[in-house]
């Protein structure tokens, strides 16, 4: 114990608490800074879901790293917390309270690790009356491919935006089938060929009346980048085809492989559910003689078979639907009232936060408590 | 109780390697890496427009728009592109396909969309003035639009004829089209015009209006 202790010294010190507090301080007010340029999303990415913050080395392709990024931040707080209880931290009664109030950030901060990896947040759009079994990212595009031969199923070859690299040769596991990407634009504008500049410019012929070209990320909250992909099929190393796809025009493309109808299309991600929601009614009130808003609600129909469900229900604002592991709040709505956007999130650490500001308020409670106690005690005997 | 502080005292040497675990989960995870995978689905339970739970149709064909549909047209179903969707029986076997398919903004251009169709029907691209020149002029409610006939050269061999409408609300474009054998559709003109005439826009979407709930960008629940 002692041996451990000597190691865990200098990782308990409380200086380099005053160093990642001082850090994450920083990494908040430049990423919050940075928000207003690259978006909520982006900035989480950069500042906090991050090892380190990256300068890029101007004239090249390399970035060095310039400071530590979140999950450094975190995770030496997180090991500077518990080295400190093991090398300098005594237990006793009298300690209870500093242990449960430590045990409640420790766990804060495992929480927080945990949602920042596993957690999954995805969009469902509904028209009135649609019914839809999946919800689909704001962030990620997919490049679909789905085997349409089965009566009653759908095989689908999902494959990331990340992975689409000009240039690259991508086996789909468990098939004969190889993607070659000729070319990717992360975010393209769709134009009329007439409108090109010179019929040489850079561009991707999606249709006879429609071209692709590339223009810069987009980093705005309200915009999305239009991921524009030329790929080439192959199957068991002949090509099927060569088709340029966009998620500007979302359409699949119909073809045949061994007779076999396929389609294949440029899409934002999607996540499928085994149970569906149909839009039933979207209600946006006002209050009367104006146009504030009172209240949105979404009236929906849950249909699970798998677990024979069947019901109609209400997602208001603070009334989300938890479901299957998901929670789907009400986050916009579109096309005048007729269309309800909820968001779904899958969070497999949603509790941890109660449970750690629980512990928190209980360790506090504890340590005062507990000093209040004794000095009442003191304040009698004196008396 | 005391057995229990001895638990944990034993238990607190090994917490620097939970600790060191914990630390190891992002690298291990890649950060969630988004694989290629391959799986199955029930087919779509229909990204379109159902019979409701009441077994009754729901108010409008698309939010923002309504037509009245000839008697004699039979609904078809949606797919994701169609808002409208229509099979016109006709003799001897004959039909003809009616669509209504809108897109925001101008939807590429007039002129390209209108190649678009002439060529369907293997006709040439024309110029913007030959267009404009073989098109008539058509109102539906207080939206103004166009009406267009293209029908395949004689030596086609697989002669057809495409009536076509676009229709042009403040933030939308409306396509409907007819397309079918020519002798049939030429039939159908009249009741084809009169079905484009019957289209009826809400006011938000005749009149562009940007308020709160109309049609464009999407809208946050929190943006008030």
């Amino acid at each position: 114990m002692i041996r451990l202790k000597t190691i865990f010294r200098p990782l308990a010190s409380l200086k380099l608490t005053i160093v990642c507090l001082v850090c994450a301080m920083v990494l908040v007010f430049v990423g919050t800074l940075d928000q207003v340029h690259i978006g909520i999303y982006e900035a989480q990415n950069r500042y906090f879901k991050s090892f380190a913050l990256f300068m890029p080395i101007p004239g090249t392709r390399f970035a060095v790293p310039w400071f530590p990024g979140g999950y450094v931040v975190g995770g030496v707080l997180l090991l500077n917390l518990i080295a400190a209880h093991v090398a300098r931290f005594k237990l006793s009664w009298n300690k209870l309270g500093i242990i449960v109030l430590h045990a409640g950030l420790i766990l804060m901060l495992v929480g927080q690790l945990v949602t920042s990896i596993f957690q999954i947040e995805s969009q469902m759009r509904l028209d009135e009356g649609e019914r839809k079994n999946f919800s689909e990212s704001p962030y990620f595009d997919e490049l679909a491919i789905t085997d349409k031969s089965q009566p009653d199923r759908d095989r689908i070859i999902s494959i990331p935006d990340s992975e689409l690299r000009k240039g690259r040769t991508l086996q789909v596991p468990g098939t004969n089938f190889k993607v070659v990407v000729n070319d990717f634009y992360p975010n393209s504008v769709l134009v009329n060929p007439g409108r090109l500049p010179s019929p040489a410019y850079p561009h991707l012929t999606l249709g006879p009346m429609a071209v692709a070209v590339q223009i810069p990320r987009t980093y705005k909250q309200d915009e999305r980048n239009v991921a524009t992909a030329a790929v080439m099929l192959l199957d068991k190393d002949q090509p099927v085809g060569s088709w340029s796809v966009s998620t500007g025009f979302p359409q699949p493309v119909n073809f045949q492989v061994d007779g076999r109808p396929f389609q294949i299309v440029l899409q934002p991600q999607r996540y499928y559910r085994p149970f569906s929601l149909q839009l039933l009614k979207f209600r946006h009130d006002r209050y009367a003689g104006t146009d504030i808003a009172k209240n949105f609600s979404s009236q929906v129909r849950l249909v699970d078979p798998t677990r024979r469900e069947d019901r109609e229900l209400s997602i208001y604002m603070n009334h989300p639907l938890r479901y299957a592991g998901l929670t789907f709040f009400q986050a916009g709505y579109d096309n005048n009232d007729h269309t309800t956007i909820l968001q779904v999130v899958q969070n497999p650490g949603r509790l941890v936060p109660y449970i750690s500001c629980g512990l928190l308020v209980a360790g506090l409670l504890l340590q005062f408590g507990m000093h209040l106690f004794r000095f009442a005690r003191k304040m009698r005997g004196a008396s | 109780m005391v057995t229990v502080w001895k638990l944990i005292r034993h238990a607190r040497a090994r917490l620097w390697r939970a600790a060191l675990v914990l630390l190891l989960i992002p690298a291990a995870v890649g950060c969630q890496r988004r694989t290629i995978q391959v799986y199955e689905v029930p087919k779509s339970p229909g990204s379109q427009t159902e019979l409701t739970a009441a077994g009754l149709v729901p108010p409008a064909p698309a939010a923002g728009v309504k037509w009245i549909r000839p008697a004699n047209w039979q609904e078809q179903p949606l797919s994701e592109m169609r808002q409208g969707s229509f099979r016109v029986p006709g003799p001897d076997g004959a039909s003809a396909d009616v669509s209504v398919v809108s897109f925001p903004g101008t939807a590429g251009g007039l002129a390209s969309n209108l190649n678009r169709w002439r060529g369907q029907v293997e006709l040439p691209p024309a110029s913007d003035d030959e267009l404009r020149q073989a098109t008539q002029p058509v109102a539906a409610g207080q939206v103004e639009g166009i009406l267009v006939d293209y029908a395949s050269p004689p030596q086609s061999a697989k002669p057809s004829r495409i009536l076509g409408a676009v229709l042009e609300t403040p933030d939308r474009t409306w396509f409907v089209k007819m397309t079918g054998p020519p002798a049939f559709v030429e039939m159908q003109k009249e009741t084809f015009n009169q079905f484009v005439r019957s289209f009826e826009f809400s006011q938000a979407q005749s009149e562009g209006e940007q308020g709160p709930g109309a049609p464009g960008r999407p809208k946050s629940s929190n943006e008030q």
